[in-house]
């Protein structure tokens, strides 16, 4: 029965052979180029093909990795055919995006890749359940509703490590992502995604410091809520005012984004 | 020339003859009620007491007579006769007085020369070290006669061979590395008398010593001495530093070295200090003497960049020759970055040792980046040097910090009442993202050039030049910054929207490429597809935010005002979850000369015949005097997360500011 099941997949790959499949042979070459710890230049290219690919990109990403590849190689393949599938937003890889999250001891990477692709279809729900998960928390902000930025704030509130607490700061911040939300179709949540985003991230400025609160004050600004000064105002009156809050007022008066 | 204090007073002893305190106070005595007159010069006296005021006595024989101590020159049996800081010296026969000359010279004056006439300025304050005065000496580890192997494969191998690594003086070249440092000449001294030379800190310097013939020999400080004939005579010598200052907390790169004088009657010391010189790395208000790129063999890509950039340097003023490095690493920025070490030199010049810093960065396996081995194959030679240091534990996920696209240079400014006349190292490091700390510490125990720390931990590649890059400029500041703005590229694009442009596409005739096939997609996409797409905007939107961060830390350490930035466009997507240039970075171009930026073409969206993006940047970076070279770099850079910067990489003018007057 094993034997089946690899044939099945062994016929699904050869089925599937084209440009994705060609594509995968230049990963030594494209990892060999690298300038950072991984290739780029395979995601842009995967979408490039367009929409058409997306059956062979699925089956590619149960394909494991040429034995070959290099560590960094083969991740990079991974985690950028999961990321184009994600940019399809295409319902048919859901069950990829499920497997790979599954997987717990996947990379980080790849968890958060999955954690992405199910938030682009929309799974804030099922993500939400995983909260607990850094990968997940990573990779849920492109799930952009209400709902998400409300969990990521509730988790903020639970005394997380700076790491973690860095983690959601930079969720929150990409739930509220002022741009982000100005193309999507549908924008009834959007003003109270972003408030909520960015009450949560005055209150962790105040709360952390270090990363963290730096972490706080540049996502109030990509949130760009016009509750924000408000918020600040709040922490002071209720007496959480840092001295540093002051500066934080001039930069977010700034208006960075709509300069 | 120096003489501690306490030697003073023992030296003042002898010279009144060693006996009880009295014995060599002079002047009126009272012995009862009967005054008596005091001897004067040739009066038979039993002690000191027995003399006038300014008269000794000297027993010679049994019996004594008041003499006044005798000084330079003066006959005398023992030093007893002598005249407080003198001693009796034998060494001609006949006893005379003379005063004992320990001095050990350095160019304290920074003059570039050793200057033992009495009095000179370099005997003054010599054994302190400070802004306006003190001696400095080069780690000596370039290699003048080009003798050290190029094909050792260790990495630790391969940086062991330099000059200081051996015990003598590799040739003529190697002898103007080294710090001059003398031994005036002391021509009565006795010929009991030997010297030695220890430093201190001790280890950190190798002193070389001039025999006949003008050869030069080791001074072992452990087992060598200066005979009397030699301090007769003085004494040539020259330091050597055997490495750069790695950790200042280790070491600060100060050197005292002592001269003592044994086998007179008390041992006498002088003592200098001296500094190393620190690596000091350009900034780019320095025009570029030679140009670096990488040509990856076999790659049409690479030729066609090489191309291009040799013809885009050909036409700034400078034209620094474009040395080609046959790699298949293409990160020129990355792998090395260049510097050097300056000591005064004779009539205000810098006598200067060019050095490179190889990538920190650990590869697979554990090895340090390959083509960082070209700062000891390549560059190591007569007045060139490389340099390493990693840590082997270091942390995977930040190694690309260790690139040097991640360490550039804030030109000179004052801010603040702090002045930095060789500017800051700016690089990017956060608690939790930081660069190698070995080499981190050994950069910042430089102290010359400060760090600056900004957060680069959301760019994919985590590089500095990535946004942030410096200009020279006709402003009082002197420079200007560069900076991206994600902001004004969106700003623009929705402009040409608002215009009815929405349709006309960028980055046209660009691809995707599959390297194996051959195969490549079109790249093309039209403004109003780009301002639709989430990923686009959002990773923008971030870049914007997480630029602001940077700009905040930037402005308060220099108070760089908005009139001094330079707003560069362009927007950022997102892989594996963190940011790079989704357009190409054109802020990321490689400065070739005093007014001549070459950036990547940004294949921005044609509009009534005119690159947008490239004539917002032409426009802007014409109001300081700055000539804009387009060079296609997509396929080799772009393409794989760089820019033409990170390819490229230059050796500058030295500086004229010196940094020992810097005051750090």
């Amino acid at each position: 029965m094993k034997a089946l099941g690899m044939m099945v997949v062994l016929v699904s790959f050869a089925a599937f052979a084209g440009p994705v499949s060609d594509l995968r042979q230049s990963v030594p070459q494209a990892d060999a180029k690298k300038r950072g710890p991984l290739a780029a230049g395979l995601k842009p290219t995967l979408l490039a093909m367009g929409e058409g690919v997306i059956p062979e990109l699925i089956v590619e990403a149960s394909r494991p990795a040429d034995p070959s590849w290099s560590e960094s190689a083969a991740l990079a393949w991974r985690v950028s055919v999961l990321e184009a599938l994600g940019t399809h937003k295409d319902a048919r890889a859901r069950p990829v995006f499920q497997r790979q999250l599954a997987d717990t001891s996947a990379p980080f990477m790849v968890q958060r890749a999955a954690a992405e692709g199910l938030a682009k279809l929309g799974d804030a729900d099922v993500l939400i359940a995983q909260l607990d998960r850094d990968a997940v928390v990573a990779g849920i902000g492109s799930a952009r509703t209400h709902a998400v930025a409300r969990a990521l704030a509730l988790e903020l509130t639970k005394q997380p490590s700076p790491a973690r607490a860095k983690l959601l700061v930079k969720a929150l911040g990409e739930v509220g992502n002022a741009w982000a939300w100005a193309t999507l179709p549908v924008r009834t949540e959007e003003l109270a995604t972003r408030n909520e985003a960015a009450k949560s991230l005055v209150a962790a400025y105040v709360k952390f410091d270090g990363e963290v609160r730096n972490a706080a004050a540049t996502q109030l600004l990509i949130v760009d809520s016009p509750s924000t000064a408000a918020f600040i105002a709040q922490a002071r009156a209720g007496g959480l005012a840092v001295p540093e809050l002051d500066a934080l007022s001039q930069r977010v008066a700034s208006k960075p984004l709509g300069r | 020339m120096r003489i501690s204090l306490s030697l003073l007073v023992t030296l003042s002893l002898a010279a009144c003859g060693g006996g009880p305190v009295e014995s060599f106070l002079s002047g009126p005595a009272s012995i009862g009620p009967v005054t008596l007159l005091p001897g004067i010069e040739g009066s038979p006296c039993e002690a000191a007491s027995s003399c006038g005021s300014g008269f000794l006595c000297r027993k010679i024989g049994g019996s004594g007579v008041c003499s006044r101590p005798g000084v330079e020159n003066a006959s005398c049996a023992d030093t007893s006769h002598c005249a407080a800081g003198f001693i009796c010296s034998s060494s001609a026969g006949a006893g005379v007085c003379t005063r004992p000359l320990v001095d050990l010279r350095v160019d304290v004056n920074r003059d570039g020369i050793v200057d033992v006439a009495p009095g000179a300025a370099d005997d003054l304050d010599e054994d302190t070290w400070n802004a306006t005065h003190g001696a400095i000496f080069l780690a000596n580890i370039d290699d003048d006669e080009v003798v050290c192997s190029r094909t050792v494969t260790g990495d630790v191998q391969l940086a062991a061979c330099n000059d200081a690594a051996d015990e003598i003086v590799n040739g003529a070249d190697d002898l103007l590395d080294m710090a001059v440092m003398k031994v005036a000449p002391w021509a009565a001294a006795p010929m009991t008398a030997t010297g030695k030379l220890l430093s201190t800190p001790p280890g950190k310097i190798r002193i070389f010593k001039q025999t006949a013939g003008n050869s030069w020999e080791l001074f072992d400080e452990y087992q060598n001495v200066l005979s009397a004939d030699e301090l007769k005579a003085g004494v040539e010598l020259r330091v050597e530093g055997k490495d750069v200052v790695r950790d200042s907390a280790v070491w600060d790169g100060y050197v005292s070295v002592t001269l003592e004088v044994s086998g007179i009657e008390n041992t006498l010391t002088d003592t200098v200090k001296l500094r190393t010189s620190p690596v000091m790395t350009f900034h780019h208000l320095e025009a570029p003497q030679t140009s670096y790129v990488t040509r990856v063999p076999r790659d049409g890509s690479s030729t066609a960049f090489v191309n291009a950039l040799k013809g885009a340097i050909a036409n700034t003023t400078e034209k620094a020759p474009l040395v080609e490095i046959a790699d298949n690493d293409q990160w020129t920025q990355d792998f090395f970055e260049t510097g050097y070490m300056t000591m005064p030199a004779a009539g205000g010049a810098q006598h200067t040792i060019r050095v490179a810093y190889r990538s920190a960065s650990l590869e697979q396996g554990g090895f340090l980046r390959p083509a960082g081995r070209v700062v000891f194959t390549s560059f190591r030679g007569k007045d060139a040097a490389g340099l390493q240091a990693w840590s082997p534990t270091q942390d995977g996920n930040s190694s690309s910090l260790n690139s040097y696209g991640n360490t550039e240079t804030i030109p000179p400014y004052s801010h603040n009442g702090q002045t930095y006349p060789l500017g800051r190292l700016l690089r990017g490091a956060i608690p939790s993202f930081a660069p190698d700390p070995v080499l981190s510490k050994m950069m910042e125990s430089q102290a010359v050039q400060p760090h600056l720390y900004v957060d680069t931990s959301w760019l994919l590649v985590g590089h500095v030049d990535e946004t942030i890059s410096f200009l020279k400029a006709p402003n009082p500041r002197g420079w200007v910054l560069l900076v991206n703005d994600a902001a004004q590229a969106k700003a623009m694009l929705e402009a040409q929207v608002a215009a009815g442009n929405g349709n006309v596409q960028m980055h046209v005739g660009k691809r995707w490429y599959n390297y194996n096939t051959n195969q490549y997609y079109s790249a093309a996409i039209s403004i109003s597809q780009v301002l639709a797409n989430t990923e686009i905007m959002a990773a923008s939107a971030e870049a914007v935010g997480e630029v602001n961060a940077q700009l905040e830390i930037i402005k308060a350490a220099t108070g760089i005002t908005e009139a001094e930035i330079i707003r560069v466009p362009f927007l950022h997507y997102k892989e594996f979850g963190y940011s790079i240039a989704y357009q190409p970075g054109t802020v990321n171009g490689f400065v070739a000369g005093e007014q001549d930026f070459i950036s990547p073409d940004p294949f921005g969206p044609v509009i009534n015949g005119v690159d947008i993006f490239k004539k917002d940047l032409e426009d802007k970076l014409a109001t300081v005097n700055q000539r804009v070279h387009w060079v296609d770099d997509w396929d080799l850079y772009h393409a794989n997360m760089g820019e033409i910067h990170c390819g490229t990489n230059a050796a500058r003018v030295i500086p004229a500011a010196k940094w020992w007057e810097g005051g750090r």
